[in-house]
């Protein structure tokens, strides 16, 4: 087994052993069951389909919660191994650290991709007792699913570069924190008060898809007319810059530069 | 094994080690001796690959530290060690393994060989400060290693397991492994270390053998008498009373069989007699007072 397999089947035992992925994926369960129950009685006269609205409100969820997730893991990989004495025996080793790097984000994704499992899979069963999902249904939820771990896979990277700029974990938290509020929840509001004084308004597509969180947004809210219509997407956006097929790419540079700043990072660490 | 010549590291303007010259050689055990903070763990972490030295020549089982070879060639047991505490015993010396590019089924044999058999599928979280360090050292013998760094191998360990833990490192010796470690147990490493080198805020203040260093300390050797005639021992030599049997002196180094003579001629008997070699913790003392002497 190379270096890589075995630091991540180290954090993968570590994840299970201390209940990370069923806290993760209970607390993304009891959120996805309430919301696919909500949504499985749909009111009013919007004609979607029940997946289109439930894959609304679990994107709205992952947004949220999926970084949160991914930064509470990440953000201790190195400074916590750091503090508990456990980094300096493993750089003696014959491992590169690129290798310990890659390792952990191969563990840490796993983990998450599980949690994710567990939250999604509960949506669907409850949709799956109302209805027959058709295959554009399981499209949804599968492209659902897929983009959720790649946005969690950006900011358990974005979890690591801070882990090894921190010099501390109470720092490496703060920092973590503040990466979650300014990204997922200040960077839109402050999106639509430039929008709503007409400032930046060139600028706009180009700030949304920028952000790893709206590009989710816009990768599961678009392509589908019944999700658009759930969403009110169609009408609310400008047009985009660039072809909802390119927002994956955007979420794949994040997680590459994302993985290449913590690379540097931990390269320069001392131990 | 370890070859280093005008070894410098400083952090900002603090000098931490200032030219060091050692070596140590196959087989060989070099105690490194110093007070918190002389540079003993900046030492070792320059000769793991840790820690970048900024001037000097380092030469780790031949070549330059940190690269593969070296690193796959040193067992290390860090100070305070540390593992994850949810893995149990078993789980960690086998990652430890996988690391060193070893086989997991080494580990087995490895915690039988530390005594931790019957703890091995028990979580570290379980284990004693001494159980720890002996995981420690478990993965410090991972893969035949060539030369081991133990970096104060003994603290937390009853005196039992400190024995058992010095035959260990003795039979690796023994096979030609060269040990560098850091102790403050002076007492304990006298007996099981060949040379010594003594560190005082990053300087080299003092290297060689034992045998070498006390003749250059110069120490006196203390005697005790025991003598049912001690007052007239007493006014012959002198020296310092002890009680009404016992007698304290001491002699020079270089005069150590003159004395004896000159104890042999007296025309008293001599009912005991304890020679007191200057200890390792005694020429510590002697060395790290000289060093501070000096500009």
């Amino acid at each position: 087994m190379n270096a890589v397999a075995t630091v991540a089947m180290n954090e993968w035992r570590i994840g299970r052993r201390n209940r990370w992925v069923l806290v993760g994926g209970a607390a993304l369960a009891i959120l996805a069951l309430l919301l696919a129950l909500l949504g499985s009685t749909p009111g009013g006269a919007v004609k979607a389909s029940q997946t289109a609205i439930v894959t609304v409100s679990l994107t709205t969820l992952c947004v949220y919660l999926v970084p949160l997730l991914a930064l509470i893991l990440a953000q201790d990989a190195i400074v916590g191994e750091s503090e508990r004495g456990t980094l300096i025996l493993l750089l003696t080793y014959p491992l590169a650290r690129t290798s310990l790097l890659l390792g952990k984000f191969s563990g840490h994704l796993l983990l998450l991709a599980a949690a994710l499992s567990i939250g999604l899979a509960a949506a669907l069963a409850i949709l799956l007792a109302n209805a027959v999902p058709t295959a554009g249904d399981w499209l949804l939820i599968g492209r659902l699913w897929l983009s959720a771990v790649l946005l969690g896979a950006v900011y358990l990277a974005a979890g690591y570069a801070i882990s090894g700029l921190a010099r501390d974990r109470s720092a490496a938290t703060a920092l973590a924190f503040g990466l979650w509020l300014v990204s997922v929840v200040l960077y839109d509001v402050v999106l639509l008060i430039l929008l709503s004084v007409d400032l930046a308004t060139d600028a706009f597509p180009w700030l949304l898809i920028l952000n790893p969180g709206d590009a989710f947004r816009l990768i599961n809210l678009s392509g589908f007319e019944a999700v658009e219509m759930a969403s009110g997407l169609a009408a609310a956006l400008p047009d985009l810059p660039l072809p909802p097929h390119a927002l994956w790419l955007v979420l794949a540079g994040w997680l590459v530069l994302c993985l290449a700043i913590a690379g540097r990072l931990l390269q320069r660490r001392e131990a | 094994m370890i070859d280093v010549k005008g070894l410098v590291k400083r952090y900002g303007n603090k000098t931490v080690l200032d030219g060091i010259d050692l070596s140590v050689a196959e087989g060989e055990c070099l105690a490194l001796l110093g007070h918190n903070g002389a540079g003993k763990t900046t030492f070792m972490k320059i000769v793991l690959g840790l820690v970048r030295a900024d001037s000097g020549w380092v030469d780790i089982l031949g070549g330059a530290a940190g690269r593969r070879e070296a690193r796959t060639g040193i067992g290390y047991l860090p100070e305070n060690i540390a593992f994850h505490p949810m893995l149990t015993g078993r789980e960690t010396l086998e990652t430890c393994c996988r690391l060193k590019g070893r086989a997991a089924g080494e580990a087995g044999g490895l915690l039988e060989r530390v005594e931790l058999g019957e703890a091995a599928d028990r979580p570290v979280s379980t284990y004693s400060k001494g159980m720890r360090q002996r995981l420690g050292l478990a993965q410090a013998l991972i893969g035949e290693p060539r030369l081991l760094v133990l970096d104060e191998p003994t603290s937390g360990l009853d005196p039992m397991l400190r024995r058992r833990f010095f035959s260990i490192v003795e039979e690796f010796k023994g096979r030609g492994v060269a040990i560098l470690l850091s102790s403050h147990q002076l007492t304990e490493l006298e007996a099981r270390t060949d040379r010594a080198a003594i560190l005082r805020q990053g300087r080299l203040v003092a290297e060689g053998a034992l045998s070498d260093l006390r003749r250059q300390a110069a120490l006196p050797i203390r005697v005790r008498l025991r003598s049912e005639s001690i007052d007239s021992i007493h006014d012959q030599l002198g020296g310092r009373r002890i009680n009404g049997q016992s007698l304290e002196l001491t002699c020079a180094h270089e005069d150590r069989i003159g004395f004896l003579r000159r104890l042999t001629e007296l025309p008293v008997d001599i009912d005991d007699l304890e020679w007191g070699m200057p200890g390792l913790d005694d020429l510590y003392a002697h060395f790290d007072e000289q060093g501070g002497q000096r500009p």
